[in-house]
């Protein structure tokens, strides 16, 4: 049962924001004042800035996939090491080879 | 760069956390507000770098995702301080080195004079430290003003003077007064003889010709009067000027005895003393000047980057000299002989023209005879008061 909750509710969060995103996109209002999104600000291929981490899903030398909330990203390459971790934020260091963005279902 | 400072300045701790979780574990030190930097996972393992306070909260997280934390190096200054905290020598000798620091850099540590010609270092360094500015004193205490405009009252040789202190070494800046030529003289003179020969040259500026070029003149006959006749027959005075070379004979003549008494140095004794910023610490006995005594001084000075530190060694020897009775052998007696007739003949025949000398040594068991003699031309001309006694010369 505790765990049927947390589904309503994150399905009731998630569609609260889907509301508030496309009220933005019919006022033209830019996405990173709307609720969330998260912030990904890339340093050539060596590194990465990503605000909005809501936490580390995989971690090693390869492949690193952050929870960003609605989207799940991974960041591929060789050598990657976080440089500095902290609630929500995140600096990804080492050569970034590829990165990828699924949602919850892995879509 | 800046960043790593601070980090040093507070101290953190670099761990390794195996087996587990690591990814919950990052999970759960992001959600305790527990800041990581250069988090390396390899091989399941995962190394990290954290604050040293935090360190403590850091084995709940590992708990609780199952990882073993262990402590890999303690980096920054807090654990330095912690490894010297029973040091209170060191503690001590820190607090003495700020405290000479800030005592010593409100000191004048060193007093140096630069653009004097005349006037010699020593005179305006004494001065200057009679009058307060010294290695020593300190710097706010001296009237830097007051002192410059008594230093321009006492010393007429200077013409502008400022005193620069920069840090700790006092700058004497000193212009000379430039001696403006006095004006001409104009008190009536006569040019006379005042040596014996055959005049080569006469040039007559002014005055009145009274001798004749190849004339013979003898020393005091008149060259050139200062009492000009006029055309009307009336007389005038004036201040002479003449150029009278004549052909002179010279003769110079040197004894040196055989026994001559010399003085050896029986015994030398030293003594040092430290001087630093005016106060003179003796390293042993201070030695005084006797008779028979010769005292030497000599400061060596630490510099450093060329600037003259305020720690000096002075070094004072005491001589002792012993006279002695010496034989001299011919060859030394003819070495002796020639070097003093070399000193008379340098002073007595500069300026002249020297056209045919002869020089002879002659020894006996007694001592040495040099002689020099020859003929040289020079200016023999000199101003002589208008008197009654002048004498014309003797035509040939």
């Amino acid at each position: 049962m505790p765990r049927k909750t947390k589904e309503t509710k994150q399905r009731r969060r998630n569609r609260a924001l889907d509301a508030v995103q496309e009220i933005g996109t019919q006022f033209d209002l830019p996405p990173q004042v709307l609720p969330g999104y998260s912030h990904i600000e890339m340093i050539g291929n060596r590194e990465a800035m990503i605000e909005g981490v809501h936490g580390v899903l995989t971690y090693d030398e390869h492949t690193v996939s952050l929870n960003l909330g609605r989207l799940i990203a991974t960041f591929e390459g060789c050598e990657l090491n976080i440089c500095s971790f902290q609630f929500g934020h995140v600096i990804l260091g080492g050569m970034i080879a590829a990165i990828h963005f699924s949602n919850e279902q892995g879509v | 760069m800046l960043i790593r400072l601070f980090r040093f300045l507070q101290g953190y701790v670099c761990f390794c956390a195996a087996d587990g979780f690591p990814e919950r574990f990052l999970n759960l030190c992001a959600n305790n507000r527990i800041l990581l930097w250069n988090v390396v996972c390899k091989n399941g393992v995962l190394r990290a770098a954290a604050h040293r306070k935090n360190y403590k909260r850091l084995h709940a997280c590992a708990k609780a995702s199952g990882c073993t934390l262990r402590l890999q190096k303690k980096v920054g200054l807090p654990f330095f301080l912690h490894a010297y905290r029973r040091r209170v020598g060191l503690l001590i000798g820190l607090g003495l080195l700020i405290g000479m620091l800030t005592v010593l850099s409100q000191k004048i540590w060193s007093v140096e004079v630069r653009g004097n010609e005349r006037l010699s270092d020593e005179t305006l360094l004494t001065y200057f430290a009679q009058n307060g500015l010294k290695p020593g004193v300190w710097r706010g205490h001296t009237d830097i003003k007051s002192l410059e405009a008594k230093a321009m009252q006492d010393f007429h040789a200077i013409s502008w003077l400022s005193v620069n202190v920069h840090g700790s070494s006092a700058m004497i800046e000193i212009s000379e007064r430039v001696e403006v030529a006095s004006e001409t003289d104009d008190t009536p003179q006569n040019i006379v003889a005042r040596k014996d020969g055959q005049l080569v040259v006469l040039e007559i500026y002014a005055g009145q010709r009274i001798a004749k070029l190849g004339d013979a003149v003898t020393r005091g006959n008149l060259l050139a009067s200062g009492i000009v006749e006029n055309k009307d027959g009336t007389t005038r005075l004036e201040h002479a000027r003449a150029y009278a070379v004549a052909q002179t004979r010279y003769a110079h003549l040197v004894a040196i005895k055989r026994k001559q008494k010399t003085r050896t140095i029986g015994s030398i004794k030293t003594h040092y003393t430290i001087s630093f910023l005016g106060l003179r610490i003796p390293l042993g006995c201070t030695p005084r000047e006797q008779d028979g005594k010769i005292l030497l001084a000599q400061e060596l000075s630490w510099m450093a980057g060329g600037k003259k530190m305020p720690l000096a060694l002075e070094r004072r020897s005491v001589l002792r000299l012993e006279e002695s009775a010496v034989l001299l052998s011919d060859a030394q007696l003819c070495l002796y002989a020639a070097h003093a007739l070399f000193e008379e003949a340098y002073d007595n025949l500069r300026g002249t023209k020297v056209l045919e000398q002869n020089a002879a040594i002659k020894m006996d068991s007694m001592g040495a005879t040099a002689r020099l003699e020859g003929t040289a031309h020079e200016n023999i001309g000199e101003a002589a008061a208008i008197a009654s006694g002048n004498s014309m010369p003797a035509e040939e």
